[in-house]
């Protein structure tokens, strides 16, 4: 029964987010500029560039040391594809879970919706996890589906680069499969605590930035050399988003009560 | 049976007070017109009743049980909602919004798809069930709440204005489908309007409230009694007094009075059409009573 409801929820919410435009243009176009445009970017770039053109930055970021033995170029696009572009890859599971859990709490209150789903059957607490479901399976099956793509374009740059293409996989799986749903989560939980008091979803969504801000501040100490993320980094950085996560969510299924929904 | 009993309520939102002392009961099968104007307190008090507000003191009690956190989901398998508050999805169509909530409802896909259809024929939105709702007018999205309302089959129905924003064909059709699933299968209405005469049509029990509190409670003939029992003559035609009115409406105690003021017009040469006796209506008792309290 409680799944047949979830299933309910997701297929009405991603419904309701592919209806509008303007809602789910960043949808497509986020993955489609991180996964192929950027990444076939820098493969493309690395293999026309000398030595030389390769920014002094670059070459003074410390890498481990199995890849000190790398040409600048091949060092390029390491650093390119494997550390600046890890950070704008998480903005995938955070801008899709923040839309679609935009679209299901603010946009309910916004639409008038909340209170039709009130009358039902389903008490507030399901309804409350089926929501925070109902945003965060699409959005990881999303994030899942974008690194397909993206690893996808890698292979193909690898049999077609003259450069070397190296790739931490288990940098990258971890990236994907433990951060990538915290911060979905993060960000679906976010919009929870946002919705209480925001009247549209774009004033919602214009407060995501303060989950992206910290990414970006990430990105950069990466692109200045000034600190490296590895796996384990990235581990712990996730053990720590659950945890945050965990009791956010009790936190927000405690503030979601009809009163503060409908009044 | 008493279906929904009522008990004390009052309600407040910071320190002003929606609900004061609110108590009625509804019997298994009535039709209760909760009159008042705008901002009185009915949706509070329809929220109320469907738990998604608590009162802050007063009882409430849905078909024999105390309405608590832990049996809301039983009131509302029992319960359709028709109010402005509570919307559908814009960017689906009738159909898969009436499929979704039919979901909700726990009603099993094969006897939700036959519901469905059934109730789009009966609301008369059957060819736009697959358009967005956005794209719907305004009547058609009362009849798809109205349909909503009546998916599960409840036992009671929960109205809150639900014919503004019908033509007149609109009102007609709800009203009949109402009126045969009250007498076909018992149930029992709420309904809050500030529409009079189509409160009179339709309902069997009245309350009116006003500023949060109910001001009278009762049928028509008891509320009647509280303020005026008199009778009526109301005569059109030609010439009807020395002023040469084309309408009178006079106060009269008995048949014998109807029939003198008749006989009177006649011989002063006044041409009738048409003279009935008639009660105060629901309009003017309705006003009648507010201006007492």
């Amino acid at each position: 029964m409680k799944s047949l409801i979830y299933k309910a929820f997701i297929k009405k919410d991603l419904k309701t987010v592919f209806g509008d435009k303007i809602i789910y243009l960043p949808f497509i176009i986020l993955p489609v500029i991180f996964c192929v445009i950027l990444p076939a970017g820098f493969i493309i770039a690395s293999n026309f560039m000398s030595d030389a053109s390769v920014n002094d930055n670059f070459k003074e970021i410390p890498l481990p040391e199995e890849f000190q033995s790398l040409n600048l170029r091949e060092k390029f696009l390491y650093l390119s594809l494997n550390t600046i572009f890890p950070s704008l890859f998480l903005l995938i599971p955070i801008m899709s879970a923040s839309i679609i859990a935009g679209t299901g709490f603010v946009g309910e209150k916004e639409n008038k919706t909340i209170e039709s789903i009130l009358y039902t059957p389903v008490s507030v607490s399901e309804i409350f996890k089926a929501k925070v479901l109902s945003a965060l399976i699409p959005s990881i099956l999303f994030t899942f589906v974008s690194f397909i793509i993206f690893f996808i374009i890698l292979f193909i740059g690898k049999a077609l680069s003259s450069v070397e293409i190296i790739i931490p996989v288990v940098k990258w799986f971890t990236l994907v499969f433990w951060l990538s749903p915290a911060l979905a989560l993060l960000a679906v939980l976010f919009m929870v605590l946002v919705s209480a008091k925001a009247k549209t979803f774009q004033q919602a969504q214009q407060r995501i930035v303060y989950i992206i801000l910290p990414l970006i501040i990430i990105g950069i100490g990466q692109i200045s050399g000034i600190f490296i993320l590895n796996s384990l980094v990235l581990f712990i950085a996730g053990i720590l988003i659950f945890t945050c996560n965990y009791f956010l969510f009790k936190f927000c299924e405690q503030s979601f009560v009809p009163e503060k929904l409908i009044t | 049976m008493e279906l929904i009993k009522a008990e004390s309520l009052c309600k407040s939102f910071g320190n002003h007070q929606v609900v004061k002392n609110v108590s009625f009961v509804i019997p298994q099968g009535e039709i209760f017109g909760f009159l008042g104007p705008n901002g009185a307190g009915k949706t509070t008090t329809l929220r109320l009743l469907n738990g998604l507000l608590f009162p802050d003191s007063g009882n409430i009690e849905i078909n024999g049980s105390p309405l608590s956190s832990e049996n809301i989901s039983n009131v509302h398998k029992i319960s359709g909602v028709v109010t402005d508050t509570a919307e559908f999805y814009d960017y689906l169509t009738g159909y898969e919004n009436i499929n979704f909530f039919g979901q909700l409802f726990g009603i099993d896909s094969e006897n939700l798809k036959s519901r469905a259809e059934y109730l789009f024929n009966e609301f008369d939105i059957f060819n736009a069930k697959d358009k967005i709702v956005k794209s719907y007018s305004t009547g058609m999205k009362k009849r798809l709440k109205l349909m909503r309302a009546f998916l599960n089959e409840p036992k009671i129905l929960y109205l809150d204005e639900p014919t503004s924003g019908l033509d007149p064909e609109g009102s007609k059709l709800v009203n009949e489908y109402i009126l045969k699933q009250v007498s076909k299968e018992n149930i029992t209405v709420f309904l809050c309007t500030h529409q009079l005469k189509y409160a009179q049509d339709i309902c069997s029990l009245y309350g009116f409230i006003d500023n949060g509190s109910m001001i009278a409670y009762g049928t028509f003939d008891e509320l009647r009694n509280k303020v005026d029992d008199s009778l009526y003559l109301e005569i059109k035609g030609k010439n009807l007094d020395n002023s040469g009115s084309q309408f009178l409406k006079l106060k009269i105690n008995n048949d014998n009075d109807a029939s003198e003021i008749i006989s009177t017009v006649i011989k002063n040469g006044g041409i009738i059409f048409e003279a009935k006796q008639i009660k105060i209506d629901l309009e003017q008792l309705y006003f009648k009573i507010r201006s007492l309290k």
